[in-house]
């Protein structure tokens, strides 16, 4: 008897809590119409990697730290830096360990920015496998550390010349 | 291979003729309850039915094995973090909280108590944050997606939280050995603050006055899959069923890590045991986690928030229990002197409470089969690992 | 107007497609914001031709038929749904003049046909040879049977008040007294239209979580698109003889009767949309036990409770 009586009761109940959430129709919606408006909110992200070349030292601590090894030390030809990190995009999980792995200070050599549009068109394995973060201004950074290294390599041979004609000088005495 | 301890079946395909709809000898019926259907998640129950009624439950899983466990066996101590957040996309500070304390044990590192309260402060959001999907999934077998969307629009606060402090919504990555990651700054303490309103100002009343106490949720889960004390302990059962079955067993509690000894909140128990209750604890421990979290945001100490953590441990182990959304996760932690761990063994709560789903729906309709499968309050990717 | 151009115009065929299309939006729409979204956006103003897009997809598709399935029957039975629910809104008045057809046994009509709803649906569940259909069409029948008898007596307690079985000399007999009298009749239909039709939270035979979609599980592409049609329909002809035989059809002050009629059925429309949105489904146990406990003797008792006012006051 109690049980009828429950289900007899229940259409009444099932209604009160029909009012009570047609309420909510008349509060403020909670989506945001973003896509032909652009988002608004200020934006903290761990997106694209930014490498800085003229930064980088080469020491290859980014690509040890990194949980999927989706970054390549790439040789430069050059001694310092010796080689720069190339983050294959496909593969990186943006987990932001390699920002916290460079010892360069007090900017970073390789960095998380709040980029966050990747779009590749069309999404082919090839398109996908080249997409890679490359270092930025690389044969600038080259080309410096280039000059620097004729220039240290001047100084060296201008060095080695005083020192041989010192020697010659010494001989000579 | 009988001798292994295995046995193999290989089903025969025979034609299937329009007499049987898959009908056994004894008239029952064997449905699959999973892979691709629509409120089982990545995984497959075999139900028999007999009519209406279940005969028998035989859960199959690893179809989201990722051997995590194996994965860890190849990073570094602080890169290892990656791997052991993924056990769970909905809670992963819990993990990484519990993987944290056991390579600081080893390691003898003792952490800065603001790392500490900021631990406490995330292991809560991401409670609050899996136990909101825990509620929505709930009504949602039933077919009502409306506490679903209104459970998601109150995460969603959390998220924008979470991604002020690290710079992701879901998987930070934001607690390593030896600290956090990222330094708490007013920022994120005004977006926490701005959820933990939102959910105690707008959606608790809300939610409340619609599916809490609301009759035909009762009429379907009252009395639906009961677990009586003696036998939740006997199955091994962890978290939330658990303490709906009137066990008071909370690692926070129990044995205080991080900083839970500085702050008060009660265990929430109840007594009944079934499908309701487990709701019903889902539902409180939401309002006392956001209690936790005003605390120790009132509490946030000065000071460091990351010490640094040596590349090469000495040997040895740890094993540490966390009280994770799901339950108590317990990490075994192996060194053998490298630059990472030896070993990890995850014991994972959702495994322990899959295997209480034979008992506890033997003889139920088969309607209340999603209803207890989602009351369990499980996550695949703690089950497979 | 000639009957042919209303059959196939105004209260007939293409009526019914629009009618269809928009019910369904507006579903969305009503559901989106009682979940405190947006719904449907971008196609069309306020996304009102999203869900004609949605319907012309599901034409284009491909033509599946399961292996195992029953071919012939298979194929038939949406249109046989979809041909038999069509019957069902020749009956109904939208207006003083507008109406299809009109006899003088109308509500009998109406009722049988939806009484042969259920053989129909389990056909649907047995010819595609799943499981998942097959108990679908199992719980159909079980359900639609407890239901109907709930349906039958409320809406012959108001025949029994009116004094006749035409729909529109009904609508005119009504009057505000009757409305008063027969309101609990009206609860106990809407009740079992519910059930009926397996709207939420009856929708225990096409139960996405337990069964997948029920009988129609197996359907797909035009098949499927027909078949949901001729369910909503159902739905909308129920709710329409709901407003003919208790809240006085197409009556009303100042606006036209046709928006009238509109304005109520849409009324009902609304209630079954926030119903869906509030409440779980029930077990089939629970809902016989609520049918053969409940419903069906208030439903006798109602039906005494109209006789004894037909013989005292009327």
């Amino acid at each position: 008897m109690n049980e009828v009586k429950e289900l007899a009761l229940l259409p009444f109940r099932v209604f009160q809590k029909v009012v009570k959430v047609s309420k909510s129709m008349f509060e403020r919606k909670a989506t945001e119409i973003w896509w032909d408006r652009g988002i608004k909110r200020d934006l903290h992200f761990r997106g694209k990697h930014v490498i800085k070349a003229e930064l980088c030292i080469g020491c290859s601590l980014c690509a040890r730290s990194c949980p999927v090894n989706c970054i390549e030390m790439v040789p430069t030809g050059v001694k310092k830096p010796r080689a720069v990190p190339k983050v294959r995009a496909s593969e990186c999980i943006f987990c932001g360990l390699c920002e916290d792995a460079c010892p360069v200070k007090p900017q970073k050599a390789i960095q998380l920015t709040d980029n966050y549009s990747m779009l590749i068109e069309p999404g082919t394995w090839e398109k996908l496998n080249g997409y890679v973060f490359e270092p930025e201004n690389l044969e600038a950074a080259i080309e410096k550390a280039k000059k620097m290294e004729e220039l240290i390599e001047k100084k060296k041979q201008e060095a080695l010349k005083k020192k041989q004609q010192q020697e010659k000088k010494d001989d000579g005495q | 291979m009988n001798q292994m301890g295995y046995s193999f079946t290989i089903e025969s395909r025979k034609e299937v003729s329009g007499e049987d709809l898959g009908l056994l000898k004894e008239k029952i019926l064997q449905l699959n309850w999973g892979v691709q259907h629509p409120a089982s998640g990545p995984m497959r129950l075999k139900v028999w039915i007999d009519g209406d009624v279940v005969v028998k439950v035989d859960p199959d899983i690893g179809y989201v094995l990722r051997l995590l466990e194996k994965l860890v066996e190849y990073r570094t101590w602080i890169n290892a973090i990656v791997n052991v957040e993924r056990a769970c996309f909905m809670d992963d500070f819990g993990t990484m909280v519990g993987y944290s304390i056991a390579a600081e044990k080893i390691a003898g590192v003792e952490v800065p108590k603001k790392a500490d309260y900021v631990r406490v402060i995330l292991a809560e959001g991401g409670r609050i944050v899996s136990h909101l999907i825990g509620l929505g999934s709930f009504v949602g077998v039933m077919g009502v997606h409306t506490a679903m969307q209104w459970a998601l629009i109150a995460r969603e606060k959390f998220l924008d939280a979470f991604e002020t402090l690290s710079g992701q919504r879901i998987a930070t990555s934001s607690i390593v050995p030896g600290g956090v990651r990222y330094e708490p700054t007013g920022k994120f303490v005004e977006k926490m603050v701005e959820a933990v309103d939102f959910l105690e100002k707008e959606f608790i009343p809300r939610y409340e006055e619609a599916f809490i106490d609301n009759p035909t949720l009762k009429l379907r889960s009252v009395g639906v899959g009961v677990v009586t004390k003696e036998k939740a302990v006997e199955l091994g059962m962890a978290g939330p069923p658990l303490r709906a079955s009137g066990v008071e067993s909370d690692i926070r509690k129990d044995y205080p890590y991080a900083a839970y000894g500085d702050f008060k909140f009660k265990v929430v128990t109840k007594s009944e045991g079934d499908c309701y209750a487990r709701y019903l604890v889902l539902w409180e421990e939401i309002q006392e986690s956001a209690k936790i979290i005003r605390q120790a945001i009132e509490g946030l100490p000065e000071g460091d928030y990351r010490v640094k953590f040596p590349v090469k441990l000495p040997p040895g182990e740890a094993y540490v229990n966390v009280e994770w959304a799901r339950g108590a996760f317990g990490f075994h932690l192996v060194s053998d002197g490298g630059t990472g761990p030896y070993r990890l063994r995850m014991r994972a709560p959702s495994f322990c409470n899959l295997w209480a789903i034979p008992e506890i729906m033997k003889g139920v309709k088969l309607a209340d089969v999603p209803v207890i499968f989602s009351s369990l309050y499980m996550c695949h990717g703690d089950i497979d690992r | 107007m000639e009957a042919w151009i209303k059959a196939l115009f105004f209260p007939g065929f293409f009526f019914l497609l629009i009618t269809f299309l928009m019910v369904f939006y507006l579903e969305r729409k009503v559901l989106a914001s009682v979940h405190l979204r947006i719904g449907p956006f971008y196609v069309g103003k306020w996304g009102i031709l999203q869900t004609t897009a949605d319907v012309f997809k599901l034409f284009q598709k491909e033509f599946v038929i399961q292996r195992r399935a029953n071919k012939l029957l298979y194929s038939l039975i949406p249109f046989v749904a979809f041909v038999m629910v069509s019957i069902l809104l020749t009956f109904i008045p939208f207006s003083k003049n507008l109406y299809v057809v009109s006899t003088s046994f109308d509500l009998l009509i109406f009722l049988a046909i939806i009484t042969s709803m259920p053989p129909i649906f389990f056909y649907a569940g047995w010819a595609s040879k799943s499981k998942y259909s097959f108990i679908g069409g199992l719980r159909v029948v079980n359900q639609m049977i407890s239901g109907e008898i709930p349906l039958w007596l409320s809406a012959l307690s108001a025949a029994i008040f009116y004094g006749t079985l035409n729909h529109v000399s009904m609508v005119e007999r009504s009057s505000f007294w009757s409305f008063i009298f027969l309101i609990p009749a009206f609860f106990i239909f809407m009740t079992a239209a519910l059930i009926v039709t397996d709207r939420p939270p009856f929708d225990i035979p096409e139960a996405e979580q337990e069964v997948v979609y029920g009988f129609m599980t197996e359907f797909g592409g035009f098949n499927y698109a027909i078949l949901s049609v001729a369910k909503l329909i159902e739905v909308f002809a129920l709710f329409s003889l709901a407003t003919v035989l208790f809240l006085g059809g197409f009556k009303g002050p100042f606006l036209p009767g046709v928006v009238w009629f509109l304005l109520k059925v849409a009324a009902l429309y609304l209630f079954a949309f926030i119903l869906r949105a509030s409440t779980p489904r029930i077990r089939m146990d629970q809902l016989l036990g609520f049918c053969w406990k409940v419903l069906t003797p208030l439903a006798l008792l109602n039906l005494v409770f109209v006789i004894l006012l037909k013989m005292f006051l009327f």
